[in-house]
């Protein structure tokens, strides 16, 4: 309390004031653990809802085509969930990386569609990292900077591709088969790129210490961490796995296009919130961004076969973020407020 | 001073935090015209008794009866400036006005109450318009004060408002204190400087572990009998506890701090520690003493000279670097920068050490449970509790993993700020016997404190400070506590 202030209220008969409704939010949110359970569970719960009362949800072919709308955005999300958690909000430039790419990939298809994925991987992963430079080392604020970086890069591939479709010369067709007969090749890198990042995030030293620094900056610099070879990291992360989203997005036209992509990077961060990553950093990974783009997925393909109008589905999407929040917040101010 | 009306009633207030008692059936009447003076060690009680005025917080019983019922008239002038510099002198003021009438406050009454309120305050030929950054720091105390007054208060309780400040200053806060206590108000005083208490109060009370332990007129006390007040007499006593400090001086380092400076802050400040002792840096806040801790482990930029490790200098001191020297910090401020609160125990106490609890970037759950347990029984936390979230547990045990955070690094040398701020007794002293051992493996532990019974539990040697510079150094067991408390105060031996 720093404040020069009139002492405000009653005469004081100053018997403590009952504090049972906090107590009592603490205890739900100690129940809970964090805000990502609860998504978890809704998400299980919506689907078997769905399964049960949709029509034509519960079908091979309409669950292939669920994971498909999802495993692109769900690929940018997981990358963007790394500067969430590094304490560093979100990226704004993930739909120019993604539309940037797409050229890039059908560009260099003729070298052969894994080389021209590697080569999309690799311009997304520079691209954040000059942006990882600006925002880590320099301090710079993230949401400014990205903005920046996105107009930037825009830019430069409007004047390289003068605004047209760029035609792949060559055959992509490879990442559109499906692994035995069943899982599309989309959604199987979208699992491993899931799986291995929540691998990182929870096994690893880099991983951990990302979480520290996104948990409580100066505590670690205490520790002696540095910052922002992390924040570094986490833009590389997020510029490559929308370099990767981007070059599987052109494949399956075996194009690119400037136009592509433009609603990917807020997707990314809709299922970055709705997964339950508090935006304070640290606390969810990137498995929860996962679960937040396939509860949206799931949403969006469940209204629709039930026949809702376009207005409609946003105003669920909507009040699905808000929920979302308020589930985080509560978590969240639950573990803070213990004892502070 | 005539017999006058009671402004402020302070009566059989009793608070607790958690387990500890913060303040016990505490009485005291503030009259109409006086400066009371408040005074008492940290921790001793008062700013919590100052919160439950300002009823920022609640107390457990009793009550503080004000001339008016709801206690508008009583006003707050916390110790931190809370000025805004980038406002202008006008608009600062008016900020504290902000109650007005539906929020709109009419602009002529405005001025007028402005102008008031900075004349009483001894700002009276201010330009209104130029902004607070501009002012010498006396002034923008003095503004607070002003803030203060433009609420219309009757009683005013001022935290340390001469802390930062230089003689000069200090005289013209002086006036003006004395001023508004002529004018009818009753002031509260708080104060670490015992010289200014004689100088401005009418009336004292001390307080010690949560209660009064003294309360009289101004000339009834001298300043021997106000600091056995403070202390209390068991701990003119002298040291609690020895321990035994036989060590093998084969593996020590020591740490050497040559002509350090920074700028508005310490000058010229140097001192070796030996891997073994602790040494304490003794001074109030304000004296420099917590920024040369602060500059040691790497968080000022240094205007001149050097910090080493037996002779290797600390180059490029960031914290970073300090770190991997082996120089291990602990924070005085344990929420923001001591622990991470929502994380495990055991997350925190590898977070400095995740190398070493790894194999190839991979972290090994094994190496971490069975680091953090010994860690924990160092600093005598429950091993049980290991994988509880830090903020889940009482402020003493937060303080035993923020220090235990450090242990785990197995430094060099250790540095502590104000290592025990709101801990309570008990963990208190499992702090201080970590502490104590830790030096004993030949450690070289630098610590900054306030409290002189820390010291005398803590310290080997005791380096005062006062206004940016060192006064002397000490043996703790060959200096009486008044000595060290008027070097701190006063700058002279």
């Amino acid at each position: 309390m720093t404040r020069t202030s009139p002492a405000p209220a009653v005469l004081t008969d100053v018997n403590a004031g009952a504090t049972t409704g906090r107590t009592r939010i603490r205890a739900l949110g100690e129940w809970a653990g964090d805000a990502s359970v609860i998504i978890a569970v809704t998400t299980v719960v919506l689907f078997l809802i769905a399964c049960l009362v949709v029509p034509e949800f519960a079908t091979a072919d309409n669950l292939r085509a669920l994971l498909l709308s999802i495993a692109l955005v769900g690929i940018a999300a997981v990358g963007m969930s790394v500067i969430t958690i590094v304490g560093r909000l979100f990226s704004l430039s993930v739909s120019a990386t993604v539309a940037v790419s797409t050229i890039i990939f059908a560009g260099a298809l003729g070298l052969g569609p894994w080389f021209a994925l590697v080569i999309a991987v690799a311009f997304g992963a520079v691209a954040g990292a000059v942006q990882g430079v600006l925002a880590g080392r320099l301090k710079a604020d993230p949401i400014v900077t990205t903005i920046a970086g996105a107009a930037v890069m825009i830019g430069i591939a409007q004047i390289f591709s003068e605004g047209r479709t760029v035609a792949g010369a060559g055959d992509a067709s490879v990442f559109a088969i499906n692994i035995a007969g069943v899982l599309p090749m989309q959604v199987l890198i979208f699992l491993l790129v899931t799986g291995v990042a929540w691998w990182i995030h929870r096994f690893t030293v880099l991983g951990r210490k990302i979480t520290l620094v996104g948990l409580n900056e100066r505590a670690a610099e205490v520790s002696g961490l540095r910052s922002w070879p992390l924040v570094i990291v986490a833009f590389v992360a997020s510029g490559a796995l929308a370099g990767l989203a981007g070059a599987l997005l052109a494949s399956e036209s075996g194009q690119g296009n400037l136009q592509l992509g433009a609603t990917f990077g807020f997707d990314a961060i809709t299922a970055v919130v709705v997964g339950g990553i508090s935006v304070k950093g640290g606390m969810g990974n990137p498995l929860n961004a996962a679960v937040g783009a396939f509860l949206v997925g799931l949403l969006s393909n469940a209204l629709v076969l039930v026949g809702l109008t376009y207005e409609t589905q946003l105003i669920v999407k909507g009040v699905l973020v808000l929920f979302a929040i308020i589930i985080t917040g509560v978590a969240s101010q639950a573990k803070n407020g213990a004892r502070r | 001073m005539t017999a006058t009306a009671t402004l402020l009633s302070v009566e059989g207030v009793n608070k607790s935090f958690g387990g500890a008692r913060a303040l016990t059936d505490v009485s005291i009447q503030f009259l109409k015209g006086e400066v009371h003076a408040l005074l008492g060690e940290n921790g001793a009680g008062k700013s919590t008794l100052v919160k439950i005025i300002a009823q920022v917080i609640s107390a457990d019983s009793g009550r503080v009866v004000g001339s008016k019922a709801d206690l508008s008239d009583v006003a707050m002038v916390f110790q931190e400036l809370s000025v805004i510099p980038d406002l202008s002198v006008r608009e600062n003021v008016a900020l504290s006005l902000r109650k007005a009438r539906n929020g709109v406050i009419p602009k002529k009454a405005q001025e007028s109450r402005i102008r008031e309120a900075l004349t009483s305050a001894g700002l009276g030929g201010i330009d209104l318009d130029v902004p607070v950054e501009a002012l010498p720091l006396a002034q923008r105390q003095l503004l607070e004060i002003a803030r203060g007054l433009a609420s219309n208060a009757e009683t005013l309780i001022l935290d340390e408002p001469t802390a930062t400040l230089s003689d000069v200053e200090i005289r013209r806060v002086h006036d003006v204190v004395r001023s508004l206590a002529a004018e009818g108000r009753a002031i509260v005083y708080i104060t670490h400087r015992l010289a200014e208490v004689f100088e401005l109060s009418n009336r004292i009370t001390v307080m010690r572990a949560g209660k009064v332990v003294a309360n009289g007129p101004t000339s009834d006390f001298d300043m021997a009998s106000l600091v056995t007040h403070m202390l209390g007499a068991e701990h003119r006593a002298g040291v609690v506890e020895i321990f035994d400090n036989t060590f093998d001086p084969g593996g020590a380092r020591t740490l050497r701090v040559k002509a350090l400076s920074v700028a508005n802050k310490f000058n010229d400040v140097s001192f070796e520690v030996c891997g073994g002792e602790v040494t304490a840096l003794f001074g109030q806040i304000g004296s420099g003493a917590d920024e040369v801790v602060r500059a040691i482990v790497g968080y000022s930029n240094l205007d001149s000279g050097s910090v080493r490790l037996d002779e290797h200098e600390i180059s490029g001191l960031s914290r970073h670097g300090s770190q991997k020297a082996g120089v291990s910090y602990v924070s005085a401020d344990r929420v923001i920068e001591g622990v991470f609160l929502t994380a495990s125990v055991v997350r925190n106490l590898t977070s400095g050490v995740l190398p070493s609890v790894s194999r190839g970037g991979v972290l090994t759950n094994a190496k971490e449970i069975a680091l953090a347990k010994s860690v924990a029984s160092r600093v005598t936390f429950d091993e049980s509790r290991v994988r509880q979230p830090v903020g889940s547990l009482s402020g003493g045990n937060q303080q035993k993993i923020a220090i235990g955070r450090a242990l785990a690094t197995n430094p060099a040398v250790l540095v502590l700020n104000e290592p025990t701020r709101g801990v309570d007794i008990g963990a208190r002293s499992g702090i201080y016997r970590a502490l104590r051992k830790l030096a004993s493996r030949n450690v070289a532990v630098v610590v900054y404190s306030s409290d002189v019974v820390e010291l005398r539990e803590l310290a080997d040697n005791v380096i005062t400070m006062f206004r940016g510079k060192t006064v002397s150094e000490h043996r703790v067991t060959s200096v009486t506590d008044a000595q060290l408390v008027s070097e701190i105060l006063n700058g002279t031996a």
